[in-house]
């Protein structure tokens, strides 16, 4: 089921568990690629998988854009 | 600044219970490269002549290039190596996950040596490292054992084996998060000799680049490319069975223990992409930063196993090995084989040649039927389940497939040799009558036996253009004072010649970490990696430094090993069944390789690498390559 939160949509039924999303934005905040460290997080199962924000998300928008599959998208005009 | 590198090697031997950590030393940074060029370099020191694969003295060496863990495009690649224990040959096998969560947790390579005196798993937590006992996990498949540790131990990764890794089948494989997999060869054996279990790591420190700018310029170019890329699209859906067209045509499907091919449209309405989509995929699946995903999530649909589900590093596994040469039905079936085969712990590919050559032994009548031990030989469903589970646990026959080639053939006597088809004791997974490309070539020289695995390339599929092979082989370090002999023959290549720098060129991609997935390997030329090692490290370095450090030397390092274990020319050789039979694929029938064809194929191979007629690298050429 298509998810909208923080401003982004997120569609479970595209998204490979890549962690690009982790990767782009720990490095965006920490200068290391630690998804541990990101402020978005996927809890990955198949269909049902589910993604949230940290408070200190920065809408920067980045973790949609280096999704690879198009599963996390920016909500047009919302970032 | 440096970066790219995690900076320590951690090295622990059970059999003293001991465990030290080591700083990764510069020199190996710059002249092996990392994963599987350090792993080789680490295991060379470690590792004595004779070894048996299965005694405490096999060292195991785990290791991840300096891009794994970042986000350059399919940069996962993890490398266990060892002495194998089903073909004694060097072992160096990649996967897809764990070395990630290895360099956040501060190590580049881990060394496993000894072998504890109970049921133990090791606990990886940044510099927290403990031999834990595992008693209770004993006797548990992989998925069960695995849950058990990742809800012990939080968002871990776990590498473990399963009842047939305990039980030493040769061909007993180690899953990583329940689908990577350290697969043909037998890691899941040694990890059973160690007495190890499993391995959970978790890492919290993550890795850093020398110069992120730079780097991420060249990821964001790397991904421009790749999806610039024909059938991006095809491969995240289907994975390998996107080829399907092309496997028909070339016989991929086997039946009768390599004796002909599976019908073509019987097997499309079985296996083909439109039953895949129908019955069995529910998404697909990526390997840590891969743009690609070529992996599958499953689910079978219908009948008594609805709802099983799992994820597959290699969903067109099934219709090979289950589905043609075991004649389990469709995937409502098949999968479910595949399933329990994960579980339990074995190589796909291995356990089905064994089954299906053990029936063909016995519809021919080819050994006396008392090597059957009270069972008879069968193939489809249910009969696969039986010797599914006798093979993991040893029982009766069962026992006799679980050991090596030529322990199965000695055990069963009779006319069980002649008929065996293996490379070095390896199930090779592509026939070369017919077609022949880098990779059914290459299964013959490859230092792990018949496995493709550095020789895959784009002349897998037939009926490339003059032009694409040279632009690619531009592009993987072929120079063009080669051009001539490299790109000559009816399909635009030489094979055997062409080989040595795929060869080359891939195992550079797996000492770097990064993915040989057609649509990725195309996108990583020389120039490219050389760029992303140089930006990840700090390191400067040019590119046939790079490509001969990497790659070149790594394979020069693997047959000096295999030389010393007695292996030469005539291991090289394809299976004797291969040299005296034809074979009909798609109504044509395909000659057997006569003994001229194959020695030219090896001479020119040999030629191509510096090495002289018997395989053995020359003086000069070892000299070059600092071994
Ligand atoms: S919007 Fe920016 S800060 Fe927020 S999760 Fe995405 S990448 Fe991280
Ligand atoms: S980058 Fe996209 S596909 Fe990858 S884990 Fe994040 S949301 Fe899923
Ligand atoms: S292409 Fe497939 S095997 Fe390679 S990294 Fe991506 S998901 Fe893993």
């Amino acid at each position: 089921m298509i998810q909208e939160v923080n401003g982004f949509q997120y569609d479970p039924s595209k998204c490979t568990n890549c962690l690009c999303c982790r990767l782009i934005c720990s490095f965006n905040s920490t200068d290391r690629f630690n998804p541990l460290k990101a402020h978005i997080s996927i809890d990955f199962n198949g269909p049902g998988s589910t993604v949230s924000f940290r408070d200190e998300c920065l809408k920067c928008g980045l973790c949609a854009r280096y999704c690879p599959f198009g599963a996390l998208v920016e909500k047009e005009g919302v970032n | 600044m440096s970066g790219g590198f995690a900076g320590s090697i951690l090295h622990i031997d059970l059999t003293e219970r001991t465990v030290k950590k080591s700083e990764l030393p510069e020199d190996l940074k710059r002249d092996y490269i990392g994963g599987q060029g350090i792993n080789t370099c680490l295991f060379h020191s470690l590792c004595r002549p004779k070894t048996d694969p299965l005694s405490p003295e096999n060292p195991m060496v785990i290791g991840a290039g300096p891009l794994v863990g970042t986000i350059a495009p399919a940069s996962s690649k993890t490398l266990l190596t060892t002495r194998s224990p089903q073909s004694g040959t060097i072992l160096s096998s990649p996967t897809g996950e764990l070395g990630n969560m290895l360099k956040y947790a501060g190590y580049d390579h881990l060394v496993i040596t000894g072998r504890a005196d109970k049921p133990v798993y090791i606990n990886i937590d940044d510099d927290r490292v403990s031999i834990l006992d595992a008693t209770d996990l004993r006797g548990l498949d992989i998925f069960d054992a695995t849950d058990i540790l990742q809800g012990r131990h939080g968002r871990c990764s776990v590498a473990a084996i399963g009842p047939a890794g305990e039980n030493l089948v040769t061909f007993a494989l180690i899953l990583i998060n329940k689908q990577a997999t350290w697969g043909r060869g037998g890691a899941g054996a040694v990890f059973g000799s160690k007495n190890l279990k499993a391995i959970a790591v978790r890492g919290s420190r993550g890795i850093g680049v020398a110069d992120p700018k730079a780097f991420l310029k060249v990821v964001d170019q790397c991904v421009q490319e790749f999806k610039s890329g024909p059938f991006i699209d095809q491969w995240t859906r289907y994975g390998l069975l996107m080829a399907w067209e092309a496997w028909m045509a070339t016989g991929k499907l086997t039946v009768d223990n390599w004796g002909g091919s599976y019908p073509p449209e019987e097997a499309t309405r079985l296996w083909g992409p439109k039953a895949y989509e129908k019955e069995l995929r529910k998404g697909s699946y990526s390997c840590p930063s891969c743009p690609l995903g070529c992996k599958g999530q499953l689910e079978i649909r219908e009948g008594e196993f609805k709802g099983v589900s799992f994820v597959s590093s290699n969903p067109f596994a099934i219709s090979e090995g289950f589905g043609s040469r075991l004649k389990t039905g469709g995937y409502a079936w098949s999968a479910k084989c595949y399933e329990v085969c994960n579980r339990l712990g074995m190589d796909l590919g291995s356990f089905s040649a064994k089954m299906e050559f053990l029936y063909f032994l016995y519809e021919k009548g080819l050994v006396g039927r008392e090597a059957y031990q009270g069972l008879e030989p069968g193939l489809g469903f249910e009969k696969t389940m039986e010797m599914l589970h006798k093979t993991a646990y040893r029982e009766g026959v069962g026992d006799v497939l679980a050991g090596t080639w030529q322990e199965t053939v000695n055990r069963l006597g009779g006319a069980a040799r002649e008929h065996a088809v293996h490379i070095k004791r390896v199930d090779p997974t592509m026939d070369i009558r017919g077609y022949q490309c880098t990779e059914n070539v290459g299964q013959l020289t490859s230092s792990r036996g018949g496995h493709a695995m550095s020789a895959l390339s784009v002349t897998i599929v037939p009926g490339r253009s003059a032009d694409a092979l040279k632009r690619y082989g531009r592009r993987i370090g072929v120079p063009e004072d080669a051009f001539d002999r490299v790109f000559k023959g009816i399909h635009g290549f030489h094979p055997s010649r062409f080989l040595k720098w795929v060869e080359d060129h891939n195992t550079l991609l797996l000492s770097l970490g990064l993915c040989n997935r057609s649509p990725l390997a195309r996108v990583f030329s020389l120039e490219r990696c050389l760029e992303l090692y140089q930006a990840a490290t700090g390191i400067t370095a040019t590119a046939e430094k790079l490509l001969a450090a990497g790659g070149e030397k790594i394979i020069n390092a693997e047959r000096l090993y295999n030389l010393a274990e007695g292996f030469a020319r005539k291991d090289d050789m394809p299976p004797k069944r291969w040299m005296t039979e034809s074979i009909i694929v798609g109504g044509r029938e395909y000659p057997p390789m006569d003994e001229k064809q194959v020695a030219s194929l090896l001479d020119d191979y040999y030629d191509e690498r510096g090495w002289d007629t018997g395989g053995v690298p020359g003086e000069e050429l070892l000299k070059r390559l600092g071994l």
